[in-house]
């Protein structure tokens, strides 16, 4: 009978159901630089390099899956969004205190413009300003760790910084 | 009954603004039911006595005595204002007393109040003549004297008033008794001389401190150094030959009223020195502090051994240093406003004025360095992330081969591995020309002969004549790299690049599609990757991909999943012997139609096409 009441009070205790809050501070990015990439004629990626930082005693392993989602960070409002597809390029392991280069993958159906168009550069600016002006950062959320990751967007200061004369 | 036959002793005489009879007889005064004394002279201003307990310094006493010959009780308030070392004689300062008792007290004496510097005179030009003889010497000498300066700046009616010599014995002078003979309690109901102005301003059981030379403390604490070169004190009574340059100006407090002339101070001061028994030598300059003398015992001048007994050793210890460091200073307090600054107040007040500033300046120092610090605060504060934010760039700009870290850059790459930087905002007008950056991803160390040299002909012909846009501000404009960059051979490397094993190598089969669902399934790199780069092998590059088409029975199931398929490329391309490694059979169709649709760039090995083989993974998801 103490046994069952025990398990009882444990199992409907308070806080058990209550989620582990997000952490944002156990591995932090910075935003390197991007590139674009022509897939095949018909798709392009644009590729976001960070560098990652853990700050945590543990080893961690940064990898696209099930338990990773990668969302957008609005720069309107701070909201996030998932309709655009973004993902890791490759799986990392990042050890414990220790720093590594990941790569955001934006995937997107693109006509690679031919190179004698007279409007490869205008098609090309607008595939990133399409895919970058909207977005304030990249999130990602470790499901299993409830570790949230936040990509900033190094485009911003850097587009501010290009509106000036020259 | 009494008789005023006595010599005043210099310090004390000097010290009185009322004359002292002594009381031959013996009279008792009352100090409360608890003590009292025997009545040993009486003035306006206070008494002498020698008490049967003893006293403190200040001690506030009742007292009651009758007159000799007197049936009415002279009643009052006073105060201790000196003592013995016993502690039972002394004098008694009169704090209050009835207008009948003070007529009564005068009536008995008989006089009226004397100038101190009279007394003085008297005392040290005569000291065995009788009262009334020095009485009648004292004023022709003071009237005589042509110093600009009078001892005493006492008032007409003071200076003029006759005076009468308190009865002071000859045996006063021995030291057992010169407490009691040599009555000497500053009497403060009249205007007061310049040394109990002094001694007024100075702490209450500091009256007596110029009557007290023989203070071990006094002249340890002040490094006196007797001056014995000076004449002899007795020598000055108004006509001092030293005349000192200090100017200590206890004199100028005794009359606010007039103001006091720094001659008149020194000679004030000296004729008050000296009259105390210490001699003000002067100092070597102006600005040094002024110098007492001990009192030479052998002078003629009767010496007082009285010494003040303090309520508590420490607080006399305490006060005198503080005395004599205001005496050496030459800054006594002052309570004459009319008073006009002598040398040694301009001297402190120097010392103030220069203080002061001193002090704004520190506070002015430690108000800089704050706002210094709350500046550098604020810097890390705002600075740090912007610098962390330059930091970041310029690393990522040695990293890579983006040209600036100031603008927003996008390397753009194509299938043959051309590369562009694509600038927001700048280079808007360069035009695309032959020679654009290339850098071959797959084979580094080889020469990176394109192995579609017409399409990089293509792509130099058709940026020979652009025609750019404008750039709006904040948008992205592709630029070629710079002229200087361009001649580079194609075979160099042009920067590591910052996404080199982040990303898949360039058209290379590790390049994936994006799976977005039904409509656009996608290729995830093979498991068994080809060699991409060795010395002289170029992998097979994926050049034309055509998406799978979902097959309907899956979408309905909501199957997903991914297809292996080993693939042999030929020479021309083309995919062929396409063999299943896995997947599910309802996608495996839908996988291999879409592959046999593919084109891809022939590896090559010494630049000659060659077949490779390799596995291709098709990916099923729904949205």
């Amino acid at each position: 009978m103490a046994l069952v009441l025990t398990a009882a009070i444990m199992y409907f205790r308070p806080g058990r159901t209550t989620p582990k809050p997000w952490n944002s501070n156990a591995i932090t990015a910075s935003y390197v630089g991007a590139q674009l990439r022509q897939l095949d004629s018909n798709n392009a990626a644009l590729y976001l390099a960070y560098e990652v930082q853990n700050h945590t005693d543990s080893d961690y392993q940064l990898a696209d899956g099930p338990a990773a989602l990668v969302m957008s960070r609005l720069r309107a409002d701070g909201s996030l969004r998932s309709q655009q597809k973004v993902r890791l390029s490759y799986p990392t392991f990042l050890p414990a205190r220790q720093r590594a280069r990941v790569a955001l993958e934006v995937p997107s159906p693109f006509g690679w413009p031919e190179s004698n168009d007279p409007a490869f550069q205008d098609k090309l600016r607008d595939l990133v300003n399409q895919k970058l002006l909207e977005v304030q950062a990249f999130v990602l959320f470790d499901q299993a760790d409830r570790f949230q990751i936040e990509f900033p967007g190094g485009w911003q200061e850097l587009k501010l910084a290009s509106a000036l004369p020259r | 009954m009494s008789s005023a036959n006595s010599v005043a002793p210099s310090l004390q005489a000097a010290r009185r603004s009322y004359a002292r009879r002594r009381i031959d007889g013996l009279a008792y005064v009352e100090f409360g039911p608890d003590n009292g004394a025997i009545l040993i002279d009486l003035g306006e201003g206070g008494l002498g006595f020698q008490s049967v307990m003893p006293v403190s310094m200040n001690q506030a006493l009742l007292f009651r005595f009758k007159l000799p010959g007197a049936d009415k009780y002279v009643e009052g308030s006073a105060e201790v204002a000196w003592m013995n070392e016993s502690g039972k004689g002394g004098g008694l300062r009169f704090v209050e007393l009835g207008a009948d008792t003070c007529g009564q007290i005068r009536e008995w004496t008989g006089v009226l109040p004397a100038p101190e510097s009279n007394l003085v005179q008297i005392e040290l030009e005569s000291e065995s003549k009788p009262s009334e003889e020095i009485a009648a010497e004292s004023a022709p000498v003071d009237s005589s004297q042509s110093s600009p300066a009078p001892e005493v700046a006492q008032s007409d009616e003071e200076a003029s008033a006759p005076i009468v010599e308190p009865a002071v014995p000859r045996e006063a002078d021995a030291p057992g008794e010169t407490a009691q003979a040599l009555n000497v309690s500053p009497e403060t109901n009249g205007t007061p001389s310049a040394h109990e102005t002094a001694a007024n301003q100075l702490p209450a059981n500091e009256v007596a401190l110029p009557n007290a030379p023989a203070i071990p403390e006094f002249t340890l604490e002040l490094a006196v150094t007797p001056d014995w070169t000076q004449p002899p004190v007795n020598h000055v009574a108004g006509a001092s030959p030293v005349k000192p340059p200090i100017s200590v100006s206890r004199t100028t407090d005794l009359k606010p009223s007039q103001p006091a002339q720094p001659a008149e101070s020194e000679e004030s001061e000296q004729s008050a020195a000296k009259t105390t028994g210490s001699r003000v030598t002067p100092p070597a300059s102006p600005a040094k502090s002024t110098r007492m003398a001990v009192p030479d015992s052998k002078s003629s001048v009767p010496v007082q051994k009285r010494q003040r007994k303090p309520a508590s050793p420490e607080p006399e210890s305490s006060t005198l240093t503080a005395y004599q460091a205001s005496a050496v200073r030459g800054s006594f307090p002052r309570h004459s406003q009319n008073s006009a600054p002598t040398a040694t107040e301009w001297l402190s007040q120097a010392d103030e004025s220069t203080a002061q500033p001193a002090l704004q300046a520190q506070a002015l120092k430690i108000g800089i360095g704050a706002a210094a610090g709350a500046c550098l605060m604020l810097a890390l504060v705002f600075g740090v992330p912007h610098l962390r934010t330059l930091a970041s760039a310029n690393a990522r700009s040695g990293g890579s081969n983006l040209a600036s870290p100031a603008t927003f850059q996008v390397e753009v790459a194509d299938l043959n591995d051309h590369r562009w930087i694509l600038t927001s905002g700048g280079d808007a007008g360069s035009p695309f020309n032959d020679t654009p950056s290339r850098r071959d991803t797959g084979a580094r160390t080889q020469p990176a002969k394109s192995s579609q040299p017409e399409a990089s002909d293509d792509s130099s012909k058709a940026v020979d004549t652009p025609k750019p846009k404008l750039p709006k501000p904040g948008e992205l404009v592709l630029s070629r790299p710079r002229p200087t960059q361009a001649p580079m051979a194609s075979a160099q490397i042009i920067a590591p690049s910052i996404f080199d094993g982040i990303t898949p190598p360039i058209g290379s089969v590790g390049d994936r599609l994006a799976v977005g669902g039904p409509e656009a399934p996608g290729i995830v790199p093979p498991e068994a990757r080809p060699a991409v780069a060795t010395s002289n092998l170029q992998a097979a590059v994926l050049v034309q991909r055509v998406a799978p088409v979902y097959p309907a029975t899956a979408v309905t199931s909501r199957l997903q999943g991914q297809v292996q398929v080993n693939a042999t490329i030929g020479k021309d391309g083309v995919p062929k012997d396409l063999k299943v490694v896995r997947g599910d059979q309802r996608l495996v169709p839908a996988a291999l139609a879409a592959i046999g649709q593919w084109r891809y760039r022939a590896a090559t090995l010494g630049g000659q096409p060659i077949e490779t083989q390799i596995v291709v993974s098709v990916d099923f998801h729904l949205q």
